[in-house]
């Protein structure tokens, strides 16, 4: 072997993470032998710490350290409407936006059998309970689209319009800034399907 | 369509070759094993970013060696592209550049006229359904620009769906819920499918029945069709017919679907059928008939090619020797309607002489265990001959 046993441990952690491969892996371990023992500590006590304090939010399952996340605690959003998201990270991708005045639920993944995620695992009853006990009038569904964000999207809006309460879909545009010829064609083909009236 | 040079760097049996094209015909000579059809699949990785016909990346790279990278020039639509292609085995890299850019989207997928024909195509209509689907998807994505995309959204739905057929702790009202949710995508998409499919079908239809005439002097004939699952004209009435005809279809099958556990509605079943004198050709024609089908199709890919704007590329690899006179001479009389000719030939026979006549700007190559020389023409000699 290579490399002590503590250091080959320290790679295969390392490679757990998303997005790193092997050569990462060894950088970022030599890095971390590098550092300051009170900065390794204080890196292990933050992961510690955050994997302990974190939790769902139990309302819209955005993560948070409280019984409920700051947008479900904040009491100047629209309570009638609610938008539906993937990821944390489209949540923020939306808010940073400024432009939703409503709350949200985070599903944490799209419908995908072949992974065994279905409508419980994605805690859709949670959400259909929620659409119904706080009154929600509008639901935007954020899925991806792709197949299983789509077939997400669809699955949500058949179970909540029963409830009576009104549900879209955000519109697949160009992106900003970049020329129409660009555009790949299943882009455009979609802009095109979702256009409207001027 | 043409390509002008293209430069092969530890592409299968290649360690580095640099060739200036014919935009006419490029015949290559070789015996057997010696790099012909990777030569001539090559031509065909670089125009579509992938590898021929379901090869894997890392076949491609010369043995030993830790990529392949090829890089090519294509005249396409009166516009010139620097295309490069390649692929890295230890980061799993694949690299596809036009003029330099990469090019995530393939945005020449849909626009290179390219027809290739290997002998083993003749035997299509005596395969199963699944390698005549493979073949039309194939052939149809070259021409039509979304249709891959639609294709491959279809297959992930597919096979989504398949899954969620053999779930067992739902309740009965969610899985159909859940059912409902995939068959809206496999309605959307295969109703695209199936229009496009039904499209070019028809149009390779009319020009292969007239092909196959001449070559029984219309004593026999030949018509091609798209057998669907869906009892309609497809070709008539537009996309939201489709559509509400598909999802009739797959409500009224959706109890079969559970009890047999897997998607049974769509145009993933579907075949294209071949009639040769009213009777199904894969059960009552004769093995000669069979193959002089599928060049009458094959011809009938080129002259639809040639009725549009941009003339074609053809890829023969080793196919006259596989063929009688009266078939060779079919398929000599379409070489003239594509722009630029790959032609690979174990050696030289009389019967390939008109070939040689009838092209005169032609560049002949020799390729031996990996690497191919240009032969050059000798005044008015060819030293071919
Ligand atoms: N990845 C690779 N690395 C090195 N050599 C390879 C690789 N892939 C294939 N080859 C070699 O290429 C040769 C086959 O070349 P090819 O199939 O082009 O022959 P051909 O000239 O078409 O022969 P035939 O007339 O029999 O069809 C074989 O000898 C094979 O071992
Ligand atoms: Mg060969
Ligand atoms: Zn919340």
């Amino acid at each position: 072997m290579l490399f002590s046993p503590s250091i080959t441990r320290l790679v295969e952690v390392f490679r757990r993470l998303p997005g790193i491969g092997p050569k990462t892996a060894l950088r970022l371990t030599f890095f971390v032998l590098t550092m300051k023992n009170e900065e390794v500590q204080e890196m292990a006590r933050a992961l510690v710490e955050a994997k302990k304090r974190v939790r769902y939010c139990t309302r819209c399952r955005n993560l948070t350290e409280d019984e409920l996340c700051p947008v479900c605690r904040d009491e100047r959003r629209d309570k009638a409407l609610l938008c539906v998201v993937q990821e944390p990270r489209d949540m923020m991708v939306i808010e940073k936006t400024g432009q939703f005045k409503g709350r949200y639920f985070i599903l944490h993944g799209a419908l995908s059998p072949v992974e065994g995620i279905g409508p419980d695992e994605l805690m859709i009853p949670q959400l259909l309970q929620l659409i119904k006990d706080k009154k929600i009038e509008e639901v935007v569904i954020a899925t991806n689209p792709n197949v299983e964000g789509d077939a997400t999207a669809y699955y949500i809006a058949g179970a909540a319009k029963p409830l009576g309460v009104r549900v879209t879909r955000i519109g697949f545009g160009l992106p900003v800034g970049g020329d129409l010829e660009y555009a790949d064609e299943l882009t455009m083909t979609r802009a095109l399907e979702s256009r409207r009236e001027m | 369509m043409y390509i002008s040079s293209i430069f092969l760097k530890n592409y299968r049996n290649y360690k580095k070759q640099d060739l200036q094209l014919s935009p006419g015909i490029n015949i290559i000579q070789g015996a057997n094993g010696q790099g012909k059809s990777n030569f001539l699949e090559s031509v065909y990785n670089l125009c579509f970013g992938r590898p021929f016909r379901g090869f894997k990346e890392i076949d491609l790279v010369y043995r030993g060696t830790p990529y392949y990278y090829l890089q090519g020039t294509i005249y396409l639509q009166q516009r010139c592209y620097k295309v490069e292609v390649g692929y890295e085995i230890e980061k799993k890299r694949k690299i596809f550049k036009i003029n330099g850019r990469k090019d995530r989207s393939n945005s020449l997928a849909g626009r290179c006229p390219v027809v290739f024909f290997v002998p083993e195509d003749l035997e299509l209509i005596r395969r199963g359904p699944e390698e005549r689907r493979r073949f039309l998807d194939r052939e149809i994505s070259q021409i039509a620009p979304l249709y891959g995309e639609y294709l491959s959204r279809y297959n992930r739905v597919i096979y989504q769906k398949n899954r969620a057929l053999k779930e067992k702790k739902l309740s009965r009202e969610s899985l159909k819920n859940l059912i409902k949710a995939w068959n809206a995508q496999i309605i959307h998409f295969g109703s695209r499918i199936l229009q496009k499919r039904a499209y070019y079908i028809s149009a390779w239809s009319e020009l292969a029945s007239r092909n196959f005439g001449l070559l029984f002097e219309n004593e026999q004939q030949l018509k091609i069709s798209y057998k669907s699952f869906l009892q309609k004209d497809l070709l008539t009435g537009d996309l939201s017919e489709i559509e509400l005809l598909f999802s009739i279809e797959i409500a009224a099958k959706e109890e079969e679907e559970y009890i047999r556990g897997f998607s049974i509605v769509g145009p993933h079943r579907d075949d294209l059928a071949f009639l040769i004198n009213g009777c199904d050709a894969k059960r009552f024609a004769s093995h000669g008939q069979q193959r002089s089908a599928v060049i009458a199709l094959k011809a009938a890919q080129i002259q639809y090619y040639h009725q549009q704007e941009e003339k074609p590329l053809f890829i023969l690899d080793d196919i006259f020797s596989e063929l009688d006179e009266k078939r060779r001479e079919q398929c000599f009389e379409l070489l003239a309607k594509a722009e630029q000719i790959f032609l690979s030939i174990t050696k030289k026979e009389k019967y390939l002489d008109p070939i040689f006549k009838k092209f005169s700007c032609f560049s002949f190559f020799h390729v031996q265990n990996g690497s191919i020389t240009e032969i050059k023409e000798n005044g008015n000699d060819r030293l071919f001959y």
